[in-house]
């Protein structure tokens, strides 16, 4: 078996399928493909039209890489002289594509036949991933899609994809879905990318296939690559559906806004310093060596915040009522500070209560009403978890002040309702929402959340898709949750709920 | 030929139909809505029942105040969890025949509300016959939507709905 001569036809699309399978015979140009010089015998490069012979060394060498171009020409202009032996010159296939694949079948068909289905891959087995069998699934929608990514093997007919009679040993064109026949010859071998390819592509995944055990581990990768791209379809994997737990806990401070500062200072001052002596050493350099001396440098002015105001910095308190809290309240205070005209009183956790009381009785404070109170999560806080915080109005001094506490997981704040009535509510949706329990409220249950939910929402760790979102159909009522609800509550009205059937 | 092709006495006083064909028509005629309204769609529900858009032109005006009055459930607006054991019972107080018509995107999918307190769409928890998207729909769209519920009502049929029954029956 030789090829002695090969030629390229008229239609060439310079896809460079054919040089990237047998780049020794095959060259692709700007407009055409060329056989190469140096592979023919009179050494000229062109499509060799004049059907100039193979050099011998070659015909025998390139075989199954022309085979395979030729196979593997998207439009069939790879045409081929094959030899069984290379003394005696035989006419050339006509249709390559269609005799191409058939081409080595002799050598190797023979033992494929003989041997039983179960042993036909380790009969003819090689280390290179082999696929032994093809066969379509039922519910091809008959896109073309594997014809034209292997034509060798499929065949899409008006109803179903088939697989080609000549690519199977029982020599029937159908689905092969009963029958699994296996492929002739090496094609499983030549053909493996390609049906891979082909099943990979397949928009219904009904292209099955079954090989040795490397073709079969092979296949899931390009199979997987095939779906990676910019969109994602599964909401649930979309970028803007994962939590991501903050780093900082941004609770606004007077001191902590004093200590960022005076280490900005510290920072700026010590760059200045560094500058300072780079300037001293290069001065010396450059006195010893006799040149000018360098710019002594400038100290660059403190840029000026563009956004200061619109996050005003915290401030020294002034207001007479925070300065009335803290003289008042003296070490329950933890901090007093003003924030773009805001007051704000952080106190003791276990304070809470007699502030808000001095709040509301003192005549020189006289804070009606709780506007609102609600509280935030910090899960990377140092010695605290939750900020709760109680907003105050005065509506005879028209004053607002708010007073904040810190406190760890599993702190009990007291409950504010029997000073402010409106604390009940707004406690209860803390509760729902974050899970802090306030003592003696009247009526700790969820405001907001169904009864019997799970975790708490606004928790910074709480999904907002998946275990927060049920998947939930009522009409099957699959978790049948709301049958029970609906069952309990009848039962406690003895009303029986249950719908009487026909028979 | 032409005496065949005139109308006997007998059909100028009669008209020939079928029992279903009529009672179609008077139950398309006459949908008795449920005042339902659960987000910012009700307000166009609202302004599609006051009188620039007139839904009594479509024999829908009456908007009950009870399920067991009324026909046709108009889901106008989001459906949260905690909702959707109410809008169950309420659909099953209904009397038969009902419908029920998922208004805006909220009801029909969920709509922005991709979050753990929203079903997405309310056809989790009661059969919608139409889905009507928007957000919210204007008063013509729900007219719109309307209109092919009661495209819908004329082309049923008793034996298309109680077959089953009638079939598990003998």
């Amino acid at each position: 078996m030789a090829i002695t001569k090969v030629w390229i036809e008229e239609g060439c699309i310079v896809c460079n399928a054919c040089e990237a399978e047998c780049p020794d015979v095959f060259h692709v140009t700007e407009d055409s493909c060329h056989i190469r010089g140096e592979a023919r015998v009179d050494g000229v490069e062109n499509e060799n039209k004049g059907k100039s012979p193979l050099k011998d060394e070659l015909q025998r060498k390139l075989e199954d890489a022309i085979v395979a171009a030729a196979a593997g020409c998207p439009v069939s202009v790879i045409v081929y002289e094959q030899v069984a032996n290379a003394a005696e010159a035989a006419p050339a296939a006509p249709a390559p594509v269609a005799e191409a694949p058939k081409a080595p079948e002799p050598v190797v068909a023979a033992p494929v036949v003989e041997a039983p289905k179960a042993e036909a891959p380790k009969a003819v087995a090689v280390d290179a991933p082999r696929i032994t069998k093809v066969w379509i699934e039922d519910g091809c929608i008959v896109c073309n899609a594997c014809e034209a990514e292997c034509p060798d093997i499929f065949h899409v007919t008006a109803d179903s994809c088939h697989i080609k009679a000549d690519s199977r040993v029982d020599g029937k064109e159908d689905e092969n879905r009963a029958a699994k026949a296996l492929l002739k010859g090496d094609l499983g071998l030549e053909q493996f990318s390609k049906i891979v390819a082909a099943a990979a592509g397949c928009p219904v995944n009904v292209i099955k296939y079954d090989g040795t055990a490397a073709a079969v581990s092979a296949a899931p990768a390009p199979a997987a690559e095939v779906p990676a791209g910019p969109t994602s379809w599964d909401i649930r994997t979309a970028p803007n559906r994962q939590v991501t737990a903050p780093k900082t806990a941004p609770v606004p401070s007077f001191k902590t806004y004093q200590l960022e500062v005076a280490e900005q200072f510290k920072a700026d001052e010590a760059k200045w310093q560094k500058t300072q002596a780079d300037y001293e050493v290069a001065k010396q350099k450059a006195a010893a060596e006799g040149k000018d001396a360098p710019k002594p440098p400038v100290r660059p002015a403190p840029k000026k915040d563009e956004n200061d105001m619109k996050t005003p910095f915290p401030q020294e308190a002034k207001d007479a009522d925070l300065l009335l809290l803290a003289e008042r309240l003296g070490d329950k205070v933890e901090e007093v500070f003003e924030q773009a005209g805001e007051l704000v009183c952080q106190v003791k956790k276990e304070a809470v209560i007699e502030v808000l009381r001095l709040c509301q009785d003192d005549p020189h404070l006289k804070y009606e009403m709780l506007t609102d109170e609600t509280a935030t999560h910090y899960p990377v806080g140092k010695d605290f978890q939750f900020s709760v915080v109680y907003h105050l109005t005065s509506l005879s001094r028209r004053k607002r002040l708010r007073i904040r506490i810190l406190i760890p997981e599993g702190f009990e704040p007291e409950s504010a309702c029997a000073l402010y009535p409106s604390a009940n509510w707004m406690e209860r949706e803390i509760f729902d929402m974050l899970g802090i329990r306030f003592q003696d409220h009247p009526g700790l249950t969820r405001i907001l959340c169904p009864e019997g939910w799970e975790g708490y929402p606004l928790r910074k760790e709480y999904p907002t898709l998946g275990w927060g979102q049920r998947d939930i159909d009522f009409r099957e009522d699959r978790s049948g949750m709301l049958n029970r609800i609906a069952m309990e509550k009848a039962g406690n009205l003895g009303i029986n709920l249950s719908i009487p059937k026909a028979d | 030929m032409s005496v065949m092709n005139q109308p006997n006495a007998l059909e100028h006083i009669l008209i020939t139909t079928k029992v279903e064909k009529v009672v179609n028509w008077a139950r398309a005629s006459s949908v008795w809505p449920m005042t339902f309204g659960l987000a910012c769609c009700a307000i166009e529900m609202m302004a599609a029942g006051a009188s620039k858009f007139d839904f009594d032109r479509f024999g829908a005006g009456i908007f009950r105040a009870t399920p067991r009055q009324s026909d046709l459930m108009i889901v106008a607006g989001t459906v949260t969890y905690k909702m959707a054991p109410v809008i169950k019972k309420l659909y099953d107080q209904m009397p038969e025949p009902k419908w029920v018509i998922a208004m805006g995107s909220c009801a029909t999918a969920g709509g922005p509300f991709d979050s753990y307190h929203t079903i997405q769409g309310v056809d989790k928890v009661v059969p919608v016959d139409v889905y009507i998207p928007g957000c919210p729909p204007r008063p013509e769209s729900l007219i719109y939507g309307f209109l092919k519920l009661q495209d819908k009502i004329m082309t049923s049929s008793m034996a298309d709905k109680y077959g089953e029954i009638f079939e598990a029956v003998g």
